[in-house]
């Protein structure tokens, strides 16, 4: 099954490629876009990237569950430090 | 608490040092939860065990437990948030136990992570900010992770695409893509959706090839209305132009870049705030 699909995906993009651009030229513009739209759109993906002070919160070496926090407690005779709280803090979404 | 006390590198060092830090979402470990039995059971029992104490316990809160998981001290966040109080708290409890510091017990790592995916997945990683100043949920991004299944990504590309092409991504993926496109609001329960999305379009068109890569610029727009606080309805709503670009790779049957980002968007009501939104893909090689 996952040969079959994968080689009606093949045959698709190949129609994609034969349809837009018999010709071998290196590059084809249709004409149609706003040339300058993905490097402003990239732009701005980069501008809107998390900043290190975004990321403090990851300095800290956040345990993966309470139950793990308890017992990693026990083996290395240090207190717990539990936050609990509504939403995802992680990313922001709280 | 996350942009503040737990973004203080003093505070950071204390807890690498001396403690365990764990963080919890009610929407896992608290009785309605959908977490782990056992991890609603422990936290569970550090609440009750915290309520009955002169500290008392809440939603929202930080606990503090000795060594053999005893509750030796709580703090509700708003005390907690207040200039040195978390540090404080923290500096009290090494003291009272006598704690030795060392490295962190676990290596600090990136937080915002994709869920786990099929190898095949198309993982998108979306980062959302508001303009509003001086409001706590402006403090940093909201971020969503959003995977597309090979078939849902397949389908973005149609059979016989020519310069003339355009053709609009189905309703279903386009809500699936655009639904996270807002600032920072309250969350209660993120696995509960409250959005109603009114319009959600994005129009594909060819924009050039070269060799095997085939370019296309999608045009879009969302108009939803997403109440600010999790039980109290508002009127407020999202209205979105969205400007983007998917890169395929025809030879290798994959998509290679994948980017859409807010050209104008707001978020309100009869004060609307500015916002922007990105969401791109990102390859399995820079995940965290």
């Amino acid at each position: 099954m996952q040969r079959r699909y994968r080689s009606r995906v093949g045959v698709l993009m190949l129609t994609v490629a034969a349809v837009f651009s018999p010709s071998p030229t290196p590059a084809t513009d249709t004409g149609r876009g706003d040339k300058d739209v993905p490097a402003w759109v990239r732009a701005k993906v980069e501008s809107m990237q998390p900043t290190p002070e975004d990321r403090k919160f990851d300095e800290i070496g956040w345990t993966n569950s309470i139950v793990e926090a308890e017992k990693l407690a026990r083996e290395n005779h240090r207190p717990v430090f539990l936050f609990t709280q509504n939403g995802r803090i992680e990313i922001g979404r709280t | 608490m996350r942009a503040g006390p737990l973004s203080n590198s003093e505070v950071i060092d204390l807890l690498n040092r001396y403690f365990v830090p764990v963080y919890s979402s009610d929407e896992d470990s608290s009785p309605r939860g959908h977490g782990a039995q056992q991890e609603k059971a422990a936290h569970i029992r550090i609440y009750q065990e915290a309520s009955k104490k002169p500290f008392g316990a809440g939603a929202v809160y930080v606990f503090i437990l000795n060594p053999d998981g005893e509750v030796i001290d709580a703090m509700d966040v708003a005390h907690a948030n207040q200039n040195g109080a978390l540090f404080g708290m923290l500096k009290g409890t090494i003291d009272k136990l006598h704690v030795t510091p060392g490295k962190p017990i676990i290596t600090p790592s990136t937080q915002s992570r994709p869920p786990q995916h099929p190898a095949d997945a198309l993982v998108l990683h979306l980062v959302a900010r508001g303009s509003l100043k001086a409001f706590p949920w402006r403090e940093f991004p909201g971020e969503n992770w959003i995977l597309l299944s090979r078939s849902e990504w397949m389908s973005l590309l149609p059979r016989d695409v020519t310069p003339e092409s355009t053709w609009n991504l189905s309703d279903a993926l386009t809500r699936k893509i655009l639904t996270d496109f807002y600032p920072p609001t309250e969350e209660l329960d993120t696995t509960v959706d409250r959005n109603e999305i009114q319009t959600a379009t994005l129009t594909a068109k060819p924009i050039s090839r070269t060799g095997s890569i085939l370019r296309v610029q999608l045009d879009g727009k969302l108009v939803m209305k997403r109440s600010f606080y999790a039980s109290r309805p508002d009127n407020f709503m999202v209205n979105a132009a969205l400007v983007g670009w998917i890169e395929f790779d025809t030879a290798r049957t994959r998509i290679t870049d994948f980017q859409i980002v807010t050209k104008r968007a707001t978020y309100g009501a009869a004060k609307p705030e500015d916002f922007s939104a990105a969401i791109y893909s990102v390859p399995d090689s820079s995940l965290p």
